[in-house]
């Protein structure tokens, strides 16, 4: 029997979690927020996403987790930083992340490049979280106003 | 192995996008209505904007005054104010893509710095007037959360300044609050364009053998004279709108027992 899968969004707490839908971008920290209630504005950074992957249900291990933007064009001035292997919750900020700083890879990795209890090298054997996902869009100011194009992420993992 | 997929969007707020009611202190069709040359021939619309552009820039610079890198501290409320009142617009922005909406004060229309505080051996240094090597950083404007333009105050994000360091801000100080002096500022600039545009047309009319000009109600024969008279008196007319603009600089002056008092200069402080 496969595992079942939510992804996990962490808020202002560290107990303050919501299961996400989507990982819409905004100016305020809130899971599946309206992006056009809460634009980003141009020469600014959206709040921090900090998620997780939740495996639960019957499986034997779960490894290899493998994180990349599968779909969507970056528009003028956008980027969007990541980092797959935060052990620790830290309050999201709206500011310029210091733990989301690598460009997300635009293409399978090939390798797991998102952590389990602090090593990419790790697995679950049971019900479990992957280590933190934090994602944060920066926008320019030669940006354009209104809504940028969808991405989609991938997260793949080797089920046992 | 096995994936999961989310979506993510995300929608952009730009205030840099100005409307072009914004770009001068007044339209080409309110200078048109104002001064009557509506003829497209010797008043082309894209003579008329590259005027309006100009005036604005010369209204800027003839009416704000530049104060630059003026050490700020802030208040127990994070705010950091100004020394004078009040903010006008920055000039030196006439190009495209300014983000500089005239008429209104914008974080735009300010210049935030940070550098290191100065050592007391640098600062004895520097009152004997030697050269001190202190180096300006410039303060990003996403880093600027929340300006008050009247009682001349700014917020800064709690990245800056960066430990160790001062602030500084440059920024353009007017007489009066802007939204008090609207359409002073749209008359100068009016006054200006008419003043760019006459000399303009005195150069490829007047100089050119033609015999007689129909300037909105004027009519002018070939006299330069008249022509240059009539151009004197604009310019005047925009040396008592800008008049009324800018901001008091200087200090009491004393003769004898007289004291010249400006009472402009305390409302300006305040």
């Amino acid at each position: 029997m496969a595992a079942d899968f939510a992804w996990i969004e962490y808020l202002s707490t560290a107990g303050d979690t919501a299961t996400s839908t989507n990982l819409n971008l905004g100016s305020t920290l809130a899971a599946n927020l309206a992006p056009s209630t809460y634009p980003i504005t141009a020469g600014t950074y959206s709040y921090e996403k900090w998620i997780r992957a939740y495996f639960s249900g019957t499986f034997t291990r779960i490894e290899n987790l493998q994180f990349w933007k599968s779909a969507g064009e970056y528009g003028t001035g956008e980027t969007l930083k990541w980092t797959g292997q935060q052990t620790e919750w830290v309050a999201p900020t709206t500011t310029v992340s210091t733990y989301a700083d690598t460009a997300v890879p635009t293409s399978d990795p090939g390798t797991a490049n998102v952590s389990i209890t602090g090593t990419t090298t790790a697995s679950l054997v049971a019900s479990g979280y992957s280590d933190f996902i934090i994602l944060q869009a920066s926008i320019g100011l030669t940006a354009t106003a209104g809504a940028v194009a969808q991405k989609t992420f991938t997260l793949q993992y080797d089920e046992v | 192995m096995a994936s999961e997929t989310i979506n993510s969007l995300a929608v952009v707020k730009n205030p840099a996008v100005t409307p072009l009611a914004v770009r001068y202190y007044c339209t080409e069709d309110e200078w048109r209505n104002y001064s009557g040359y509506t003829n497209q021939h010797d008043f082309p619309s894209s003579e008329v904007v590259l005027f309006l552009e100009n005036a604005t820039e010369q209204v800027k610079k003839d009416a704000f005054h530049r104060i630059r890198w003026e050490l700020v501290t802030k208040d127990s409320n994070d705010r950091y104010f100004t020394a004078r009142k009040y903010w006008g617009n920055k000039y030196g922005t006439h190009e495209d893509k300014t983000e500089i909406r005239h008429g209104e004060i914008t974080k735009y229309d300010i210049e935030v710095w940070e550098a290191d505080t100065t050592s007391s051996v640098a600062a004895s240094l520097f009152l004997q007037g030697t050269r001190v090597n202190r180096l300006q950083y410039v303060i990003p404007y996403y880093a600027v959360t929340e300006i008050d333009p009247v009682n001349c105050w700014f917020k800064l994000s709690s990245d800056y300044p960066t430990s160790g360091r001062q602030v500084f801000v440059t920024y353009y100080v007017a007489g009066k609050p802007m939204q008090e002096i609207g359409y002073e500022l749209k008359r100068a600039c009016m006054e200006y364009a008419i003043v760019l545009a006459l000399k303009k047309l005195k150069r490829k009319r007047l100089k050119f053998g033609t015999t007689s000009l129909s300037l909105g109600k004027k009519s002018l024969t070939r006299d330069e004279n008249a022509f240059d008279e009539m151009v004197k008196d604009h310019m005047k007319e925009y040396h008592g709108w800008i008049r009324w603009i800018k901001p008091f600089i200087g200090r009491k002056a004393k003769i004898g027992r007289m004291e010249t008092v400006d009472s402009r200069r305390m409302f300006n402080r305040n």
